[in-house]
C-alpha cells in the first residue's frame, strides 16, 4: 500500500469510527480545550500505530485500545483530577434543542454518575454501553472475563447509589 | 436507573454533540503540545547537541592530539550526559507508546518508571563518582599537567568539593525526574491497582 492510500484509508476509518473517540474524549477531558487537545493526541497515536494494525482485531477494537491508552495517559500528565460535570452545570457543547428538559436532566445525570467512577471503571461503563461483549472488553482492557463482570456488577451497584445520591441531590 | 438505561442516552449524547469534525489529514502531522511531546522532543535536540559537541571533541583530538586527561573527563561528562539523554528518551517513547491492552500497557509503564526510579540515580552518580576516583589517580601518577594545582589542594577540602560536586548532581537529578516522572509513577500505581 503506497503512503498515499495508507493515508487515505486511515481517515476514512478514523472518521467512522470517530464516535469512539468523542467518547473518550467526553468521559476524560473536562472542558473544550483539554477534549481538543485528546482528540489531537488519539488521533496522533492511532496514526502512529496505524502501519502496525495487522486486522487480526476489530478496527473499533484497536482503536478503543488504543483510545484508553492515551486517554489514561492524558490524564496521568494533568495533575488535577478529572471531574467530568460540576452538578447544576450545563453540559458544554452538547446542548441539543430537540431534546426534552428531562432528557437533559437524565442526560446530566448520566455523566455526574460516570464522572464519580474511577478511570479504569469509566472506560469499562463506555464499552458495556456501547454494546461490547465480555470478549470485545477482554481483549480491550486485559482483564479476565471473569474479573470484568465481577467489575460490572460493583460498577451497576456503585452506579445506583452515585444516582441516588445525585438525584435526590438535585431534587 | 439501571445502567442499561444509560445505553441509549449515551449514544444520544456522543452523536448529539455539536462537534465540527477537526481536520484528520492536518492533525495527523502534528505533534501534540502536552509535557510528554515537549519532553521527547526537548531530549531529541540534547541528543543532536550532544552529538555534535561529541563530534567536535573527536575533530578537535585527532587533529590537534590533545593527550591531556581534561579532555577525557570532558568528553566522559558529555558521553555520560549523551548516554542519559538517549536513555531517557528512549524511556519516553515507551511511555508515549499506546498500542497493546489497557492493563499490560499500564503494567509496562509502571515498571519501566520504577526500573528508571531504582537505578537512574546510582547509575548516574557511580559514573561521577568514578570519575572523580579517576582524576585523583591521573593526579597521583601525575598524568595531567592542568591539574597539577588542584593536586595541591588539602585532600580534605578536595573530597569535600567532590562531595558538594555530587550531592548538587544528585539533588538536580533528582528533582528532574521527580519534575518528569514521579506525576506520572504515582497517577500510574493508582491506575494499576485499579486494575
Amino acid at each position: 500500500m503506497s503512503q498515499r492510500e495508507l493515508h487515505s484509508a486511515f481517515i476514512s476509518l478514523v472518521q467512522q469510527h470517530e464516535r469512539i473517540i468523542y467518547k473518550m474524549c467526553y468521559l476524560y477531558a473536562d472542558n473544550a480545550d483539554d477534549r481538543k487537545d485528546l482528540y489531537q493526541d488519539i488521533v496522533v497515536q492511532v496514526w502512529k500505530a496505524y502501519p502496525k494494525f495487522r486486522g487480526d482485531a476489530k478496527f473499533s477494537t484497536w482503536l478503543y485500545q488504543i483510545a484508553i491508552n492515551t486517554a489514561l495517559s492524558y490524564i496521568s500528565r494533568n495533575k488535577r483530577s478529572i471531574v467530568s460535570f460540576i452538578p447544576g452545570e450545563t453540559l458544554p457543547e452538547m446542548a441539543d434543542t430537540s431534546i426534552n428538559t428531562e432528557h437533559d436532566e437524565q442526560l446530566a445525570l448520566l455523566h455526574k454518575s460516570i464522572a464519580c467512577l474511577n478511570e479504569i471503571e469509566k472506560a469499562i461503563v463506555v464499552l458495556y454501553i456501547d454494546n461490547k461483549s465480555y470478549e470485545e472488553m477482554e481483549s480491550i482492557m486485559g482483564i479476565n472475563n471473569g474479573a470484568l463482570r465481577t467489575k460490572m456488577t460493583r460498577i451497576k451497584e456503585k452506579l445506583k447509589k452515585i444516582t441516588k445520591t445525585n438525584s435526590y441531590g438535585t431534587e | 436507573m439501571e445502567l442499561n438505561e444509560f445505553k441509549d442516552m449515551f449514544d444520544k449524547t456522543s452523536n448529539s454533540a455539536t462537534q465540527t469534525s477537526p481536520d484528520i489529514a492536518a492533525i495527523i502531522y502534528l505533534d501534540t503540545k502536552g509535557p510528554l511531546a515537549t519532553l521527547e522532543r526537548k531530549l531529541k535536540l540534547s541528543i543532536y547537541i550532544f552529538a555534535v559537541v561529541v563530534v567536535l571533541f573527536v575533530g578537535n583530538f585527532l587533529f590537534h592530539g590533545h593527550r591531556a586527561l581534561t579532555w577525557y573527563l570532558l568528553y566522559a561528562i558529555l558521553f555520560i550526559e549523551f548516554i542519559f539523554s538517549v536513555f531517557q528518551y528512549g524511556v519516553i517513547k515507551q511511555i508515549r507508546s499506546n498500542t497493546g491492552d489497557v492493563k499490560h500497557n499500564l503494567t509496562g509503564k509502571l515498571n519501566l518508571l520504577q526500573k528508571i526510579y531504582q537505578w537512574f540515580l546510582p547509575v548516574h552518580e557511580g559514573l561521577f563518582l568514578l570519575m572523580a576516583v579517576l582524576l585523583e589517580i591521573s593526579m597521583y601518577y601525575h598524568l595531567d599537567i592542568n591539574f597539577e594545582g588542584w593536586s595541591k589542594v588539602n585532600p580534605v577540602l578536595r573530597i569535600a568539593a567532590y562531595a558538594l560536586f555530587l550531592t548538587g548532581q544528585y539533588l538536580l537529578k533528582r528533582s528532574t525526574l521527580k519534575k518528569h516522572y514521579l506525576q506520572y509513577l504515582e497517577k500510574l500505581q493508582n491506575l494499576v491497582k485499579q486494575l
